[in-house]
């Protein structure tokens, strides 16, 4: 009975090490503050995809169009190449056109036989370009697999996912039916992690909707513009307890709310009264209102028109700090104006 | 006019001159004190919003999104630095100078399958305010 509780244990351990040391990369699924394409340039692939163009003429028209596509965010990108690793275009700040200049600077010949690919070292080279980056980077990888020198590029694959647990690397596969192992490999590398998307290069240059569906998979649709708001605070305003009379003291700042108004005559403000919540949440309610009554009489005294004001009491319900202390309690006494276009 | 009354006027203006100088140098003086203070201040206001206020990522408020089914949110409001101010002169005694912060608050969301995830992030702006805080000075100190 001892051995068995022994031999349960020893398998749980054993599970456990294994889970912890399997490799599989946790999901990164948010949106990519950097991408870099790595393109794989040896000797297979400036030979022809079976029935189709070389290889390296199908990377380029899909970097291309895919270079086309990428939304209009802020990225940092790089152009990488391997089998001899070459920086293309430098991690920096992404530059659409300068992006494409340099996928189109890659050479559309070079000799194919006694160029071997050391795929996985080009896979390791990508360290040092991550290391520039930070944030999600998605790494879109342009390879036929056929690695043949050389670490193995799925360890490779593996120890960039360790090292850096922020990257998705994606595959364009310009691997043909007769790259079995080629296929083998970059299908490894795919299923390494959740959020990595595979696609053939064939059916990318020849199927814009294969495009479109590859690239909003890896990168993110930039939503509208953030509206922005505009509201003026007017502080000092310190009314006596429970009276809403304007002091002398208090003109200034209600005056350079009046200048500010007058000088945007396109802008209706509503005035809105806040207090602490020491009190009852009631008397505060009127309170607040009083005041920002008292506020909006100043101004329509000192010429604003009503037709661009309201006033309204908020109480104690929208406090912008903490009432448990007294600077909370003095930040939350205030009276605001809220613009609206 | 006598050649000493010449004399005594010339130099009744050369000392008024000096005079009036001399209290533009105090009333400048002055401003630029009232400058300094108020740059000290803005540091000290900002900080205290910050620590009494309810900002960072810290006070992410979590919720159940209504309208997509299964989503959660997460929020937080965080202001930026000053982007500018001013100071300006006023003809109230008690109220000499008014100072004018100009922030911008931003609101940050994420959402996500699960309030966990949400909480994570990453948190992208959803809608900012430009804000404009009106003080006054008086008695040599910055009221609020």
């Amino acid at each position: 009975m001892k051995k068995f509780k022994m031999l349960k244990v020893m398998v749980l351990v054993l599970a456990l090490v294994f889970a912890a040391g399997s490799g599989m990369a946790r999901a990164v699924d948010k949106c990519p503050d950097n991408f870099v394409f790595l393109v794989d340039q040896s000797g297979s692939m400036y030979m022809h995809i079976v029935g189709s163009q070389v290889k390296m003429a199908i990377a380029k028209k899909v970097l291309l169009g895919i270079n086309d596509m990428i939304p209009d965010m802020r990225y940092n990108s790089a152009l990488q190449m391997f089998a001899p690793v070459q920086t293309v275009v430098p991690v920096g700040p992404y530059d659409r056109a300068a992006m494409a200049k340099g996928i189109k600077s890659i050479k559309e010949e070079q000799a194919i036989f006694g160029r071997l690919t050391p795929m996985g070292p080009g896979i390791m080279a990508l360290d040092p370009v991550l290391a520039k980056m930070s944030g999600n980077t998605a790494v879109i990888l342009v390879s036929d697999g056929m690695a043949n020198q050389g670490p193995d590029p799925v360890e490779e694959a593996r120890a960039i996912y360790s090292k850096y647990p922020n990257v998705c690397i994606h595959i364009i596969s310009l691997a043909d039916a007769s790259d079995k192992k080629g296929k083998e490999i970059l299908t490894a590398i795919n299923k390494m992690n959740t959020c990595s998307v595979m696609a053939e290069g064939v059916a990318l240059e020849c199927d814009a909707a294969a495009m479109e569906k590859f690239v909003s998979s890896i990168f993110c649709t930039p939503k509208k513009a953030a509206p922005k708001e505009e509201v003026i605070v007017l502080r000092g305003i310190n009314f006596d307890f429970d009276k809403s009379n304007i002091k002398p003291e208090f003109k200034p700042v209600l005056d350079e709310a009046v200048r500010i108004l007058m000088k945007n005559p396109d802008i209706r403000v509503t005035i809105e009264g806040h207090t602490d919540a020491m009190g009852s949440e009631a008397y505060n309610q009127k309170l607040s209102e009083r005041r920002a009554a008292a506020v909006y009489d100043y101004f329509l005294s000192k010429g604003v028109p009503s037709s661009r004001m309201r006033s309204v009491g908020y109480g104690e319900l929208r406090p912008i700090a903490t009432n448990a202390t007294e600077e909370g309690r003095a930040l939350n006494r205030r009276a605001e104006l809220k613009v609206e276009k | 006019m006598s050649r000493i009354a010449r004399r005594i006027s010339v130099l009744f203006v050369v000392f008024a001159l000096m005079a009036g100088l001399q209290a533009a140098q105090v009333m400048a003086s002055d401003d630029a004190q009232v400058e300094e203070s108020f740059v000290a201040f803005q540091k000290d206001w900002m900080q205290k919003l910050k620590t009494h206020g309810k900002y960072g990522e810290h006070n992410a408020q979590l919720a159940e999104d209504k309208e997509g089914a299964g989503t959660f949110s997460a929020e937080y409001d965080d202001l930026t630095e000053p982007t500018s101010f001013e100071i300006k002169k006023t003809d109230v005694k008690s109220t000499p100078y008014v100072g004018v912060i100009h922030y911008e608050k931003r609101k940050y969301s994420c959402r996500a399958k699960t309030l966990e995830q949400a909480k994570l992030g990453p948190y992208e702006v959803a809608s900012s305010s430009e804000v404009t805080e009106i003080f006054r000075y008086s008695n040599g100190k910055w009221v609020y």
